[in-house]
């Protein structure tokens, strides 16, 4: 079968195509005939060397994907051969509270992952596909959809009336768009472009500000929302942004911080309005399998369709990375496979 | 009656004496006998111009924190009758539910009149009875200091027995947050300048105390101490100074809650991200939470850590003392 490696790890040209036999299932492992997998921001950073320690060269890329289970090994259970699958990429966070162990086995990271013909995944770690869904809008959700979720359902608790901010029209910023409406909650998103948020408004986005022509868009989201601020931040900016994050933020706010988007900070982030205002800051890394097993349940219900801006062909991976650092996209970036 | 006011605010020397008539009964309000009050760290920032807007009046009367008796009720009055042993929420309109800015307009000893008076005319909603083992000086230390404790632990922090919870100096908020996360069967490490007072609090029942002097490195020794895991809870109360310390201290999942502005820092936060830790800003809590914390102390039986009792007439003496910083837990003020 057909697989890409991480190669030397120079940066995306380092990615390279390799033959192997066709994998067999270990104990609690499923083999994974992979229909199609999704880009994420860090698998730049993977590619690049630059994502923790260097990773093997044969390291299989990707920690998003969905396909069809062809083979089980021992002991598993849950799963069949013909099962239309995805999985929560940290394989061994099931539910409950994080445990740093869990890196120890993440898709694409510390294990390998999907961006190949059949991928072994741990069968634990596997979540069915709702019928009406396809393999590409599967493929999409497990890292942006289940941190985004994670934000706004598992830290934010969201109500109906709640103003949700997302910065940026990026994976995890749509799927924040359309988790706080699939909710009730009005959306309001920053963009460089005019045109994407165009795009968002389309999606239901109720508040858009471009952070390039304002930069004080703390100020204008503030004013856009009566004055009162928003309820819940999905903050992708980093900590470069979050000063403003926190200004545009309503009392009792609970904002989740999970990227790095806007580079490092010129000056350490002002947090006094936390303690005036009782509003919460967290550090989120992704999400549980339950909450996977919570979103997709959700968008069955809501017919939610992830936004996919562009399919590539597995032969032509390398230019979806590509595709992705070049931004000019909004939403997710798919692969397809076989 | 004689009541402190807070006069021109340019230090601890712009305290004054005066005399004023008895407050009348009106509606919805108790008068209270004041038997006792408490100084908190933001006396000492009101009493110099350094707290919020800085529009008070010369005329207010200071503290957030006291208790005493019902003497008398106004139209309206239900839930105390003459005679009650009460103290009171320190924002006297958040009576529950989240947090609205709002509630500064009626705060106790900052926008409306508080506690260093011989007699308070109070919202009636803002009461709460005290358990009877506590004195008047023990009760006067709760409203500010102890429903802050209280609200990092239980409400953000949702302690459960068997974490570990690090308070930053022995003042009056890690202190009540020593006492109370221990009634809850938590391990507790504190920290203090002075070897001598963290003798003292050992003696409260700390499990572990660190000097922040001599071993600047606290953070390291916090993991040290817990063989790496850290502390599930902090109780930040000095301020973005000692936050990136905080933040190393703390364990995966960890619950910081940040209330002080002892000591103003340029923080490292990334390590909330690594840790999924949660940073929660606090100001100080509703009456729900002043009613559930005087439960857990009555059933515990909690005798609060009152450091140096001064009589009325003996206030400035008070703020001095506190400010001094050689106290440990609360300075109260006896009123006869
Ligand atoms: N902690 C976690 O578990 C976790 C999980 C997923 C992702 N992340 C992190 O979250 C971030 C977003 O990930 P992603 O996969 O959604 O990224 P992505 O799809 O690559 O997002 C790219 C978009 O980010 C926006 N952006 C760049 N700089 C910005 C700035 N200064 N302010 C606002 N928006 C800015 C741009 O939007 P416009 O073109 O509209 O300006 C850009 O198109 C990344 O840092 C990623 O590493 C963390
Ligand atoms: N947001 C709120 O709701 C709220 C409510 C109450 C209090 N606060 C704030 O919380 C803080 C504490 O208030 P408090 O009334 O408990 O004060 P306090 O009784 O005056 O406590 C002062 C103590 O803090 C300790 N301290 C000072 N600098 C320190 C440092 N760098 N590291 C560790 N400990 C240090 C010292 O302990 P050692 O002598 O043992 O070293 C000192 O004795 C203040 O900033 C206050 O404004 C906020």
């Amino acid at each position: 079968m057909k697989t890409w490696e991480l190669g030397d790890q120079k940066g995306i040209a380092s990615l390279r195509m390799a033959e192997r036999a066709e994998p067999k299932p270990g104990p609690g492992q499923a083999v994974i005939a992979v229909k199609a997998c999704s880009l994420n921001r860090r698998d730049i950073g993977i590619a690049g060397g630059t994502y923790g320690a260097a990773k093997p060269a044969t390291r299989i890329p990707l920690s998003d994907g969905a396909g069809d289970v062809v083979a089980i090994g021992p002991d598993v259970t849950g799963v069949k051969v013909g099962d239309r699958v995805t999985a929560s990429h940290y394989t061994t966070w099931l539910d409950g509270t994080f445990d740093p162990s869990v890196r120890n086995a993440d898709l694409g990271v510390s294990i390998d992952g999907w961006l190949t013909e059949r991928a072994v995944i741990p069968a634990a770690a596997l979540v069915p596909i709702p019928d009406k869904m396809s393999y590409a809008e599967a493929a999409a959700l497990p890292v942006a959809a289940v941190t985004a979720w994670s934000v706004i359902e598992g830290l934010g608790r969201i109500k109906s009336g709640d103003i949700v901010l997302t910065l940026g029209t990026g994976g995890v910023s749509i799927f924040a768009l359309q988790i706080a409406k699939m909710n009730g909650a009005r959306a309001a998103i920053t963009s460089s472009s005019d045109e994407k948020l165009a795009r968002c408004k389309d999606l239901g986005a109720d508040i858009v500000v471009n952070y390039k022509t304002r930069p004080d868009w703390d100020k204008a989201i503030r004013d856009q929302t009566g004055g009162r601020g928003v309820d819940i931040v999905v903050e992708t900016g980093g900590f470069a942004t979050l000063s403003q994050s926190l200004a545009a933020c309503a009392p009792n706010a609970r904002v989740g911080m999970i990227g790095a988007l806007a580079g490092r900070p010129e000056a350490p982030p002002a947090l006094f309005p936390m303690v005036g205002n009782n509003i919460t800051l967290k550090g989120i890394t992704s999400g549980t399998r339950r909450m996977f097993v919570e979103l997709l349940k959700a968008m069955d219900a809501t017919d939610m369709k992830p936004v996919i801006d562009k399919t590539f062909a597995f032969d032509d991976a390398v230019n979806a990375y590509q595709y992705m650092v070049d931004s000019d996209f909004i939403g997710k970036i798919v692969v397809s496979v076989g | 009656m004689k009541v402190w006011e807070i006069g021109e605010q340019q230090g601890l020397g712009s305290l004054r004496a005066a005399t004023r008539p008895e407050p009348e009964t009106t509606r919805g309000h108790a008068i209270i006998k004041v038997r006792a009050s408490a100084l908190n760290h933001r006396d000492l920032m009101i009493i110099a111009k350094r707290y919020g807007a800085n529009v008070r009046p010369e005329t207010r009367v200071p503290l957030s924190d006291g208790a005493g008796e019902v003497i008398a009720i106004g139209e309206g009055v239900t839930d105390v009758k003459i005679g009650d042993r009460v103290v009171a929420n320190m924002f006297a309109d958040w009576t529950e539910g989240a947090w609205v800015p709002g509630l500064f307009g009626a705060d106790y000893g900052n926008t409306i009149d508080g506690w260093a008076t011989e007699r308070l005319s109070a919202p009636a909603r803002s009461l709460a009875k005290i358990p009877d083992h506590l004195s008047w000086e023990e009760a006067a230390t709760i409203a500010s200091a102890g429903v802050t404790a209280w609200n990092i632990l239980e409400p953000f922090g949702h302690l459960k027995a068997g974490d570990t919870v690090l308070a930053l100096g022995t003042g009056g908020v890690s202190v009540w947050g020593l006492q109370l996360a221990k009634a809850a069967g938590a391990r507790v490490i504190i920290t203090s300048s002075s070897d001598q007072k963290l003798a003292k609090v050992k003696a409260l029942g700390a499990d572990i105390g660190i000097n922040y002097k001599t071993t600047p490195d606290w953070d390291k020794a916090v993991l040290d101490a817990t063989h790496g895991a850290g502390a599930d809870i902090v109780l930040e109360t000095v301020g973005t100074g000692t936050l990136t310390r905080s933040i190393n201290a703390a364990a995966f999942n960890g619950r910081i809650g940040m209330v002080g502005g002892l000591d103003a820092g340029q923080p490292q936060l990334f390590g909330l991200v690594a840790k999924n830790a949660v940073l929660g800003g606090i100001t100080v809590g509703n009456r729900r939470m002043l009613v559930d914390m005087l439960k857990s102390v009555g059933a515990a039986k909690i005798k609060p850590a009152v450091d140096k009792v001064f009589a009325f007439d003996d206030m400035p003496k008070a703020y001095a003392y506190l400010e001094s910083a050689a106290h440990i837990g609360k300075v109260v003020v006896r009123h006869d």
